[in-house]
């Protein structure tokens, strides 16, 4: 039909004047469509790669120059699969450039039958570019910002302190909630900073080894004095025969995760709580729990809680000024150092927040960035 | 009497430091630069140095070098107080000899204070 046939057409040449590199490839594994922005994407012009098997025209690494682990187009021509780039794969351009991109690899089906694979590949440099300035800018900021916070923070302390003279209660009242608001402040410059570095560099795994106790003893100190002010009983618990069971992992990592765990406890307990911080061998795997008597997670809300910045309903309106960062990075570094966070929560009645890791994490690795 | 050196340019962090050691008896002379610095511990030498690491001229890293390169002043303990918060910083500071390594808005001053006490207690007296 002639429609038809113009719609080809057509369609032919939008696939050549897209925006994006698209290659079609044969089930032989030769190139058979390969458009403009591919040409300007690889520097192989379409006369060089139609006809072409694929793997000379299209080279993909880790950014760290590492080979991909998977075939990313042979198992679209072999199985039938569809299948993306990783989030830190480069192509080798014709002139030895490492280019980064973003991709996907489809099956071609016509009449039920697969004819090949359809590659749509995109050069991401600009947004790599923009990222990194993003995160330059952050951290500059986040440092600078830090300096004037820090000032404020020690000649309040200096005034509380009664280093200037007696305040009056009212006047020691002012100075506290001033003190208050500039450490959030604090808080969330440095919670930005924090996500800053992920973000940008992924987290660099760094493994020692120490003891369930030990670890356990350091955070509930670090937590013990927020718990007091508040009037919540803070309890830790581990049992006899697990105290000495050496963990072998990213003992920095876990530390925030169980922090965070920890101040969220205590941020939405009411006076007069329990929190109970307990620790515990399971087979190969340690477990961190954190249990409270708090306000719980309304339950739609509760798919919700990792994601950067949200904060739950309930959290907002008790306690104004958290940054909705904590579980993020929480869940982030969780994912970098193999383990994983369950959440378990009755709105109103209390939360029970555990990380489950490995007890032997091998050697150092750098983890990718998050999506 | 001991003398401890404050090396910052921020007036206000200058300000809150000198008043809470001055408290504790200490005597207190300043710098608000890497090159005054090192002018200050060449004419007298102080017991400790509290150490920015961001300054002008010469910054906190220069000094801690120049002070490594003279054994009359490699001894003196450093405590460094920066907002520079990453690894590398901190890691680079304590290799070329600062005892210690605060990032300022993580920490209360009077724990500043106690690190001082704590640190000229371990010294010997030169």
């Amino acid at each position: 039909m002639a429609s038809e046939g113009r719609g080809m057409q057509d369609a032919e040449a939008i696939l050549y004047s897209i925006g994006e590199a698209v290659s079609e490839i044969d089930r032989s594994g030769r190139i058979r469509i390969f458009n403009r922005a591919a040409e300007r994407l690889t520097g192989f012009a379409a006369r060089e790669a139609v006809g072409a098997p694929f793997p000379r025209i299209f080279q993909f690494f880790h950014e760290d120059g590492s080979a991909l682990h998977y075939g990313f187009i042979e198992e679209v021509l072999a199985q039938g699969i569809e299948n993306v780039l990783p989030r830190d794969a480069v192509l080798l351009t014709r002139d030895g450039e490492r280019v980064p991109v973003t991709g996907s690899a489809a099956p071609v089906v016509s009449e039920g039958q697969e004819i090949g694979a359809v590659v749509v590949v995109r050069d991401i440099r600009r947004e790599r570019e923009l990222e990194k300035i993003k995160l330059e800018f952050l951290s500059l900021a986040s440092h600078q910002l830090r300096t004037p916070l820090s000032g404020t923070k020690w000649l309040i302390e200096t005034l509380r302190d009664g280093k200037l003279g007696a305040l009056t209660p009212r006047q020691m009242e002012y100075l506290t909630f001033i003190y208050q608001s500039n450490e959030q402040m604090i808080q969330l410059v440095q919670d930005l900073l924090t996500l800053a570095r992920l973000e940008g560099e992924g987290h660099t795994v760094s493994v020692q080894e120490f003891s369930l106790k030990e670890f356990m003893e350091e955070s509930h100190s670090f937590s013990r004095s927020a718990a007091e002010r508040k009037g919540i009983v803070l309890d830790i618990l581990c049992a006899e025969e697990d105290q000495e069971t050496k963990v072998l992992s990213d003992r920095a990592a876990l530390k925030t995760i169980v922090d965070t765990f920890l101040a969220n406890a205590v941020n939405y307990s009411p006076p007069g709580s329990r929190v109970t911080f307990s620790g515990a061998r399971e087979g190969e795997f340690a477990v961190f729990s954190v249990s409270d008597q708090g306000i719980g997670i309304p339950r739609e809300e509760r798919p919700l809680i990792f994601a950067k910045f949200y904060r739950a309903s309930n959290a907002k309106a008790m306690k104004p000024d958290g940054t909705g960062l904590g579980l993020y990075i929480a869940k982030f570094l969780a994912d970098a150092v193999g383990g994983v966070i369950q959440v378990e929560s009755t709105e109103g009645k209390g939360s029970v927040f555990s990380l489950m890791i490995p007890l032997r994490r091998r050697g150092t690795a750098r983890s990718l960035a998050a999506p | 009497m001991h003398e401890i050196l404050i090396v910052e340019d921020e007036e206000f962090l200058l300000r809150a430091l000198q008043d809470n050691l001055k408290e504790e008896g200490y005597g207190v002379q300043v710098a608000r630069n890497g090159e005054e610095a090192i002018a200050v511990v060449s004419t007298k030498k102080p017991s400790l140095i509290l150490l920015d690491l961001l300054l002008p001229k010469r910054d906190g890293f220069w000094v801690l070098g120049e002070l490594k390169k003279n054994p009359e002043w490699a001894l003196i303990p450093v405590v460094v107080l920066s907002n520079l918060g990453g690894d590398n910083d901190i890691k680079r500071a304590l290799q070329l000899g600062a005892r210690d390594y605060f990032v300022k808005s993580q920490h209360p001053i009077g724990e500043v204070v106690e690190k001082v006490k704590y640190v000229l207690e371990e010294t010997p007296r030169a």
